[in-house]
């Protein structure tokens, strides 16, 4: 579904990320993981269209640089980590935003009930129902991203894009998010691809993990068939030994 | 022999007291010595020896001096009065008045330099022609004009500090002459038209009150001035003009091809009895906006319109 | 009190607005004269005997457009900053600060100092080269920004037309103090000035701006979706750099258009839309028409008081807005910081 071929990208001289190339399929939750500096976000944000890049980005087959910024978005949806600005706009409008790619041109945009629906649909996905005409001024920062991961659905593109949307959230709603998620990926012929900060959360959400290292694909393997080992040289350290440490103090 | 030496010393007293007495009654005989002498400010200016390379920094003194024969004596003028003096020696130099050059005035070694007080701000520290002073060279401030007593001090003034107080009796007693012969029109006449007088034009209009030497020419033109209530020179708004319906309009505004059309043709005005009686005027610019005893050419244009018809 | 309830107070107030200010002034008129006269320039219904025989032409041709071109204009600045404030996600923002104000000071002053002037063109030569210098002082602005940072960054927009602003200025006092006898004329430009504009003006500025608003008001979701930041708002599917050059330009014509035939008036496009904000929420579908009821309520009570203050004087229609402007900041600031230290 997703396809990425030779993918470079660079910030002034440097060079992020160099020549990636892998595929994704449908239903499946893509992580990746690796290093801080490493070229995640890059990444992600390269396939989103958000930073001009080199190779292919194609979707379906499809070429996305040649589309425009919303045709781009209809099919790409990215979920960031909660942002300090926003204004008082109510869940509700701020989840319609979500609908912009789908909606008429024109002066008096009609809000039509096709796309009423569809919100109101994402708000009951996600929770927030009850909380549709409050202020987002007042959501808890848990609350916050519901809302953001109900206007990405109901932008309703085939590809989800991650950038550590958990960050900042107690752990409850982490794992509530993964969940709503994990159902999105099931519904249809969708895909989520994304980088998460912790470690088990991403072992335990993903179908398939994606090693990067210094703006290289590590490996790509399917979650069940990982080569823990290959973590240690990826972080550098022993975290197979960390992570089994922590593991006694639960035990 | 004795009584004849004695009528001879008496006739060479006599002839000496004579010689003594002709020699002092002649006024026009140099007094050879420098002077003091307080300016209305209240500064003292030391008067030189000669006064034979003036600088005048303001177009109503320069047109006082040129009155007073001084024109081959000016070696410096302000930026106005370089275009209203055509005999000014063409190697005159111009002073901007907003930015001193004071070395270049320096340089002209002159006896007498006259300025407006208002380059000083109101601060006597703020003197940009202190080193001037400094030199020694004579500074005279003379504010502007406020009213026609004060103009002809200032000729009686500049006289004075020029050392032709006889010039200056002589262009005193002709600028009382006119005021009276005009007095005499105005007092033949029985009109006491409301004027309103605009100095500058549309769309920020700006006019003058009492306290100013053109409301005082109004008064002697025989004329009311609409807004005589107010003090000194102020924006006014059209519509308070509009509202006050004066029954002649006088402009000086010189810098535009028609300014009587211009007013003429305002949206708005048309009911305004100077305008549906198109008695609205222009008066001379300089005339009217110099203070000094030119303000008489003002002021015969005023009342030939006001009174003339 | 509901949206609905308040938007109708909006409006009665505004209309309240020019009905006080056509009545009093250097003059007060009563509000059944100001009927007859319009009954007489409407209907050709004959006027009273007894009315001034100037009234009628005080009302119609020198106060009705004055009030009417302070709402229009206030209207037009008032959305113009809305506009400015959300793309650049600033409350200062303003076409004023990122150099249109600049830019057509230095096209005025260049025509006064130099005399120039144009048979074809006429009296509209000032206002033709003010929006022209103006848009391109912005248009530059913006470019150079776009290549400072790819993705139009609104800090460097806001830092380039600033540097560009004061710039721009500096030319201008260079050149105006090299002609002092312009000094005053330049000096009211500066500080603006409604009087004597007449219904010509109106016209024009009424029609450029409604033709600007509507547009604007067109991109009331894409300016929403804006203030979330430019990374969300690409997310969603707005192409940024577009819309940003797009809406900053036709907010700067906008104030472009008003500034070339009134001069500078400032603080109004601050003001309004900060006062709708906090009163109708940040929706751009609410922000932008309610600002432009509130800026033309704004300017037409400073109108009022400009002719009525110092009567039969006036004070400059800047220095108003300023006096009331500057001291409502500070309140705004005071308040803000306050929340700020008792929320931490």
């Amino acid at each position: 579904m997703l396809t990425i071929e030779h993918l470079s990208c660079c910030y002034g001289e440097q060079t992020v990320l160099k020549d990636i190339s892998f595929t994704a399929k449908q239903h499946s939750k893509l992580l990746i993981i690796g290093a801080n500096g490493c070229g995640k976000t890059t990444l992600l944000k390269a396939i989103a269209g958000l930073i001009p890049h080199q190779g292919i980005v194609s979707v379906n087959g499809k070429n996305t640089a040649l589309l425009s910024r919303k045709e781009q978005a209809k099919k790409i949806g990215f979920l960031s980590q909660i942002s300090s600005i926003y204004f008082p706009y109510t869940v509700y409008e701020t989840v319609m935003h979500g609908r912009y790619v789908h909606l008429r041109d024109g002066l008096l945009r009609n809000v039509d009930k096709t796309n009423e629906k569809i919100v109101l649909k994402c708000l009951e996905m996600t929770g927030l129902l009850a909380l549709k005409n409050k202020s987002i001024t007042t959501l808890s920062g848990g609350q916050l991203q519901r809302v953001f991961l109900a206007r990405v659905f109901a932008q309703e593109p085939d590809i989800i894009l991650l950038d550590e949307p958990t960050n900042h959230l107690d752990l409850k709603h982490q794992l509530e998010l993964m969940a709503y998620l994990d159902d999105w990926v099931k519904q249809g012929p969708r895909l989520v691809v994304g980088v998460v900060h912790d470690m088990n959360l991403a072992l335990s959400f993903a179908d398939e993990i994606l090693m990067l290292k210094d703006g290289g694909i590590l490996a790509h393997e399917k979650g069940a068939e990982l080569d823990l080992k290959l973590m240690n040289e990826l972080f550098e350290i022993d975290v197979i030994s960390h992570m089994k440490q922590s593991l006694l103090k639960w035990q | 022999m004795k009584r004849f030496n004695k009528y001879v010393s008496l006739v060479s007293v006599f002839l000496l007291a004579l010689m003594v007495m002709v020699g002092c009654g002649n006024d026009d005989a140099p007094t050879t010595e420098a002077f003091d002498i307080e300016d209305p400010l209240g500064l003292t200016v030391t008067v030189p020896v000669e006064v034979e390379a003036i600088v005048s920094l303001t177009p109503a003194i320069t047109g006082v001096l040129v009155d007073l024969g001084l024109t081959p004596y000016i070696v410096a003028v302000d930026g106005h009065s370089i275009f209203l003096f055509d005999d000014l020696s063409d190697d005159v130099l111009i002073v901007d008045s907003f930015n001193i050059e004071i070395e270049s005035i320096i340089a002209l070694d002159p006896d007498l330099v006259i300025a407006h007080d208002m380059i000083m701000m109101g601060d006597l520290e703020n003197d940009p022609l202190q080193p001037l002073r400094d030199l020694d060279i004579a500074v005279a401030y003379l504010p502007a004009a406020a009213n026609i007593e004060d103009i002809s001090r200032d000729i009686h003034f500049l006289g004075t500090l020029t050392r032709r107080e006889e010039a200056a009796t002589d262009l005193e007693a002709d600028f009382q002459q006119e005021l009276s012969d005009i007095a005499e029109t105005v007092a033949t006449s029985d009109r006491s038209p409301i004027v309103y007088f605009e100095i500058s034009p549309a769309p920020d209009m700006f006019t003058f009150g009492h306290s100013t030497f053109q409301h005082e020419l109004l008064e002697r033109a025989g004329a009311i001035n609409v807004f005589a209530d107010q003090e000194g020179w102020l924006p006014i708004g059209a519509e308070n003009v509009v509202e006050a319906n004066p029954e002649v309009i006088f402009t000086n505004a010189s810098f535009m091809d028609d300014p009587v059309g211009e007013i003429m043709q305002r949206s708005g005005w048309e009911a305004v009895d100077a305008i549906s009686n198109e008695r609205v005027y222009y008066i001379d610019n300089n005339a009217s906006s110099i203070p000094n005893h030119h303000i008489v050419i003002a002021l015969r244009m005023m009342v030939e319109h006001l009174h003339g018809e | 009190m509901s949206k609905k309830l308040k938007i109708i107070v909006l409006v009665m107030s505004a209309l309240l607005a020019i009905l006080l200010s056509v009545s009093i002034g250097g003059a007060d008129i009563p509000i059944s004269d100001i009927g007859r006269v319009f009954a007489y320039r409407l209907f050709g219904a004959p006027l009273p005997s007894d009315m001034p025989s100037v009234t009628a032409g005080l009302i119609w041709n020198i106060r009705l457009p004055r009030v009417l071109l302070s709402f229009v204009v206030g209207a037009s600045l008032a959305v113009s900053g809305s506009v400015m404030q959300s793309v650049l996600k600033n409350p200062l923002a303003s076409s004023y600060t990122v150099g249109v104000s600049a830019g057509a000071g230095l096209g005025v002053v260049l025509i006064i100092v130099f005399g120039i002037s144009s048979t074809v063109l006429g009296a509209f030569l000032m206002p033709l080269t003010a929006i022209v210098f103006g848009m391109a002082t912005i248009v530059f602005a913006v470019l150079v920004a776009s290549r400072m940072s790819h993705a139009l960054n609104d800090q460097s927009i806001i830092l380039v037309g600033m540097i560009l602003s004061v710039f721009v200025n500096a030319i201008m006092m260079t050149f105006a103090s090299r002609s002092p006898e312009y000094a005053q004329q330049i000096a009211m430009w500066q500080m603006g000035s409604l009087s004597m504009r007449g219904w010509h003006v109106v016209g024009i500025i009424s029609a450029a701006s409604t033709v600007l608003i509507l547009w604007l008001c067109r991109y009331a979701k894409e300016m929403d979706i804006l203030t979330f930041g430019d990374e969300q708002a690409s997310a969603v599917g707005v192409d940024v750099k577009k819309m940003k050059w797009f809406l900053l330009l036709l907010s700067s014509m906008l104030t472009a258009v008003s500034v070339a035939f009134v001069g500078v008036i400032g603080f109004v496009d601050l003001i309004a839309p900060h006062i709708i904000r906090r009163f109708f929420g940040a929706a751009h579908r609410y922000v932008l028409p309610l600002s432009a009821l509130f800026g033309g309520l704004f300017l037409v009570l400073a109108d009022l008081l400009s002719r009525t203050l110092i009567a039969p004087s006036e004070i400059p229609i800047g220095s108003i807005t300023a006096l009331i402007g500057a001291p409502f900041f500070g309140y705004l600031f005071l308040k803000n910081s306050k929340r700020k230290a008792g929320a931490s």
